[in-house]
């Protein structure tokens, strides 16, 4: 009688470990994201007839606000906030999570294990990471939330040692005392403000106060970083790329200038890039 | 015996479950790609525009070019000086006084003009066209570097070693896009938190690198940014009352775009 109720205590034991390893297929995505709005009733086309970019590949993207599992509740936003800015990057870029990806802390939450160069980091769809999990407590994500989206550049830096181009996706006047150690800003005349987060700080491209135009090339995508004993500690090496509007929700009310999600004003000027038209 | 021999085989299970949880682990990583790239958006190569019309909402939002209202401005700066004559205190005194939590200068908006400025150039100031806002407390005021353009200006200082301030302004604007957060952004300008020094509706919010204030005032939109080296624990981003009192403090820079110095 022990006998069977040891090996039945065993097997419990080890289905429990299984299972509780497994958890995240308990969120997989379809559980919490909305339904897929591409099924419609829209021909069925093939990869050619698709927008790709300059390596051949169909670029696409998940809609604004679906997040990965366990990351938060994400902010769907489809604004275009400004229509006529350049991409900040030079060359093929993916946005996705430096987080709950692989070579994230939070990668093994998603079952994402390993570095940073995997290559599904490396490629299409881009995925909003605007409000994702975080301890701050950012406007538009009351419980807590990232301010802006992550942008890799188009190749992961540690294996290819490769230069990518941060761009001023306007023209406008640089902001970058030393006492910003990390953060270039760039503020347009019309009244936009951005921020360009983890560039090679020590290389830039441009000087305090100078005036530039868009397209012009800022800095190179780098990986500088503090914590919070302000020693120098490297992130994942990325474009942290964050966008301030004075933004009103119609003509009478005030303003409030602040964080706005640049996911989808980030599709736009893509858009535009690989349609050579910026 | 018999129990080496069932402890050896509930080792086993434990085992396998652990690599098949690992197996399982990186097949959920691999489905959860699958799943993104199923459920992910494409652009038709020959249609221009397209993104995010699948969802049906207006979303381009519209600039607005606003000029501010100087006449709110002067109404403010005569306000204060009266106030501050009643009260026979001189106006330099005043905006100079030292930023303390339980010491704040006098409610009001006061004005300092540009050369009294120690370190920001009386030329980026005057490129300026709308309300320069700038905060009073000397320490930050006479580090203060400006970056000035017709509609936009950022002023930086950086408080020590540990801790940097800017403020932006603009009155243009942005309005419209997406119906929710329009939807989202009334409700938030419902009930805004008043500033003490220049009555002005603000909100507050917490980022990487510190905390933002958002304030609006003359019709503009203005924000003022801490970063400290540690966010967390450094109470002048992690506590709102350091940057409330600066932002309470805020003197007029320019005041010759409302009519002259006060």
């Amino acid at each position: 009688m022990n006998t069977i109720k040891h090996i039945l205590l065993t097997a419990a034991f080890a289905f429990l470990i299984a299972a509780c390893d497994s958890g995240t297929e308990a969120v997989t995505p379809g559980d919490d994201t909305p339904p897929d709005e591409t099924d419609t009733d829209e021909p069925v086309l093939d990869d050619e007839t698709f927008l790709t970019d300059e390596t051949g590949r169909v670029f696409s993207y998940v809609p604004s606000g679906d997040l990965l599992p366990a990351s938060g509740p994400g902010h769907t936003d489809t604004t275009i906030y400004r229509s006529d800015i350049n991409f900040p990057l030079e060359d093929a870029a993916f946005l996705n999570s430096q987080v709950y990806r692989y070579g994230g802390s939070q990668g093994s939450i998603n079952g994402m294990d390993g570095g940073q160069c995997h290559t599904s980091n490396y490629d299409y769809p881009w995925q909003d990471t605007f409000c994702e999990s975080r301890s701050r407590n950012q406007i538009m994500c009351p419980d807590g939330g990232h301010e802006g989206v992550d942008i890799r550049a188009a190749s992961c830096i540690p294996d290819t040692s490769a230069t990518h181009w941060a761009v001023a996706v306007e023209d406008g006047r640089i902001i970058a005392p030393s006492s910003s150690r990390y953060t270039v800003r760039l503020q347009s005349n019309d009244g936009t403000l951005y921020r360009y987060m983890h560039l090679k700080m020590d290389a830039l491209a441009v000087t305090d106060g100078e005036f530039v135009i868009k397209g012009q090339r800022i800095g190179k995508v780098s990986n500088d970083f503090f914590n919070s004993a302000g020693d120098p500690v490297p992130t994942t090496y990325h474009l942290h790329f964050e966008m301030y509007q004075n933004y009103s929700p119609d003509e009478e009310t005030d303003p409030v200038f602040d964080q706005v999600s640049p996911y989808m004003t980030l599709v736009n000027a893509y858009e535009k890039k690989l349609r050579g038209a910026e | 015996m018999k129990k080496l021999i069932f402890s050896g085989f509930g080792l086993a299970l434990v085992i396998t479950g652990g690599v098949f949880a690992q197996t399982r682990s990186a097949d959920n990583g691999d489905a959860l790609q699958r799943s993104l790239q199923e459920k992910a958006l494409r652009i038709p190569a020959r249609e221009s525009a397209p993104t995010s019309s699948e969802q049906g909402r207006s979303r381009e939002a519209r600039a607005l070019p606003r000029q501010p209202d100087w006449a709110e401005v002067r109404a403010d700066l005569q306000r204060t000086a009266n106030e501050d004559a009643q009260r026979q205190t001189p106006q330099q005194e005043l905006s100079s006084v030292r930023l303390q939590p339980t010491t704040a200068p006098p409610p009001g908006l006061r004005a300092l003009a540009a050369d009294r400025l120690a370190s920001a150039e009386r030329e980026e100031v005057g490129r300026v066209l709308i309300p320069t806002l700038l905060p009073a407390h000397p320490a930050v005021r006479d580090k203060l570097k400006v970056y000035g353009m017709e509609n936009i200006y950022t002023a930086t200082a950086d408080i020590d070693g540990n801790a940097s301030l800017s403020i932006t302004g603009t009155c243009n604007r942005v309005i419209g896009g997406d119906p929710d957060v329009v939807e989202f952004r009334k409700r938030l300008a419902e009930k805004p938190r008043r500033l003490g020094g220049v009555g002005a509706a603000y909100h507050i919010s917490r980022n990487d690198y510190g905390v933002d204030l958002s304030f609006s005032k003359f019709g503009c939109g203005y924000v003022m940014t801490i970063e400290c080296g540690n966010p967390a624990d450094d109470q002048r981003c992690a506590d709102d009352t350091y940057i409330t009192a600066l932002a309470g403090s805020m003197i007029l820079a320019n005041p010759e775009r409302a009519g002259g110095e006060q």
